[in-house]
């Protein structure tokens, strides 16, 4: 691992990388185009936020999926989400309040990768993080 | 068929100087979209500005470029259902003429581009609409209300009847044909058939009846467009479709399409059906709508794997499935507050 410093070591990483070509649609592309391409172009760039998020995220998302293999019995290699799903259509699986709160953490962390600036996640924040506090 | 501007200007041309009383010229063609399947241009034809919605390949030539073909009604039953709805007062625009796949056009149809806004950015918190939006959802009730007075038996065959339980089953397929993987579409699901109403007569519904797909203007509603959704099924169903969070635009504190309030769409309603049903009916067909998009996502999703459609926003749209899954999550939970 690096050492952190102010100073730029020069040694980019993949969310850096993905910085650049951000910069680079947002300010030298997307102002040399219109109509669909143009906006097809933001959409991209769009998707490059999501995967820098969904990068950033990836420590939280695998310590809540532990979480879930522990409280579920689940195995290492079995991805919770879809066992959870699978045990739902089956009915197998009891919707109590630890499914759900286990439930909500997950799509907390989801929709911030996927769409932080949903107006919903606000609200959601504030029922299930901020309340929970109280 | 791949037809350039100009081959598509002719044939419009000469299809409409045909129409008993058409002068023309034809002028300011154009394409707007890139649907999956279908491509939408706009013209004017003298002073008569129209839209020309276009399939440009046949069924076969669509299934062999694998395209999939899930969202939404044929084109030819779609200007049935637009007729339909025309006759019966509602805003939808009138069509002028429609060619089955044999014409060179392919299948398409073309229709009266009706004045108004349609992009929620525009008019959802611009002080120009202020006036428009006050009366706008005692207006899209009465809208709602006269779509729901179509006679179902005139209804083309195309349009979908699926009773409720069928639906449930249409849908619990494809949660368990994608993998398995959202539990909270799944809890949406499960929720849904646990809640669900009783059995009531089916009637025709918009099914994307919402803030994006309504004209605007000083007004208040001008048109009512997008009708390729439509199918049978319960009343509250497109009343809750307008008001599911994904369509208020971050106005949440307005539950119709992030501009008004349910007392105003039911009076609405009311004014032309007689009759208003329940909130509670329509909060139950907000969960629906928020599993829908969720459903349209996944399917955005499929479409983009396919390789039928590359587009990047396919993609994008794929991901937005979370909005929905956080919503459903929301809404159930407010339902058990109450």
């Amino acid at each position: 691992m690096t050492e952190v410093t102010n100073q730029p070591s020069g040694d980019l990483s993949l969310p850096e990388l993905l910085a650049s070509v951000r910069e680079f649609l947002a300010n030298d592309v997307v102002p040399q185009l219109e109509g669909r391409s143009q906006f097809n172009t933001r959409v991209a760039n769009g998707v490059l936020g999501t995967v820098v998020r969904e990068l950033a995220s990836a420590e939280a998302m695998a310590s809540l999926q532990q979480v879930a293999r522990t409280q579920w019995g689940l195995a290492q290699e079995v991805d919770p989400a879809q066992a959870l799903a699978k045990g739902l259509a089956e009915r197998s699986v009891t919707v109590d309040d630890a499914l759900l709160a286990w439930l909500r953490q997950y799509q907390l962390l989801v929709c911030q990768v996927n769409n932080p600036k949903y107006p919903s996640l606000a609200q959601a924040q504030q029922r299930w993080v901020e309340g929970a506090d109280n | 068929m791949a037809l350039t501007t100009e081959d598509v200007a002719s044939i419009l041309e000469t299809e409409l100087r045909s129409v008993q009383g058409s002068a023309g010229p034809l002028s300011g063609l154009r394409r707007l979209s890139s649907g999956a399947n279908n491509e939408t241009w706009t013209f004017d034809w003298g002073d008569s500005p129209l839209i020309l919605r276009r399939r440009p390949f046949s069924e076969e030539e669509s299934a062999a470029a694998g395209a999939v073909d899930e969202l939404g009604l044929a084109l030819g039953v779609e200007a049935q259902v637009l007729r339909l709805a025309h006759d019966a007062g509602v805003q939808a625009p009138e069509v002028v003429l429609g060619f089955d796949q044999q014409h060179v056009l392919g299948e398409s149809y073309v229709m009266e581009r009706l004045p108004g806004e349609a992009l929620p950015l525009r008019w959802l918190s611009s002080p120009d609409y202020a006036e428009a939006r006050v009366q706008l959802a005692y207006q899209c009730g009465a809208s709602l209300a006269r779509v729901h007075t179509i006679d179902a038996a005139k209804l083309p065959d195309a349009v979908s009847r699926l009773p409720l339980e069928a639906r449930f089953a249409e849908i619990q397929k494809t949660l368990t044909d994608a993998g398995h993987l959202s539990p909270a579409l799944q809890l949406g699901l499960n929720w849904l058939i646990d809640h669900a109403p009783d059995p009531e007569d089916l009637v025709l519904l918009h099914g994307d009846f919402r803030t994006g797909n309504i004209l605007v203007d000083a007004q208040g509603l001008s048109g009512v467009l997008d009708w390729e959704l439509a199918h049978c099924g319960y009343v509250a169903a497109d009343l809750g479709y307008l008001c599911t969070p994904v369509w208020r635009f971050g106005q949440l504190d307005r539950p119709v399409g992030g501009f008004g309030q349910y007392a105003d769409l039911l009076a609405g309603y009311k004014s032309v059906a007689g009759w208003a049903p329940e909130v509670s009916a329509i909060r139950y067909w907000e969960i629906f709508a928020a599993l829908s998009w969720g459903l349209v996502c996944l399917t955005m999703g499929r479409l983009w794997q396919s390789g039928g459609d590359r587009d990047v926003e396919r993609a994008a749209v794929a991901r937005r499935r979370s909005e929905a899954e956080l919503d459903l999550l929301l809404l159930i939970e407010a339902w058990s507050d109450d």
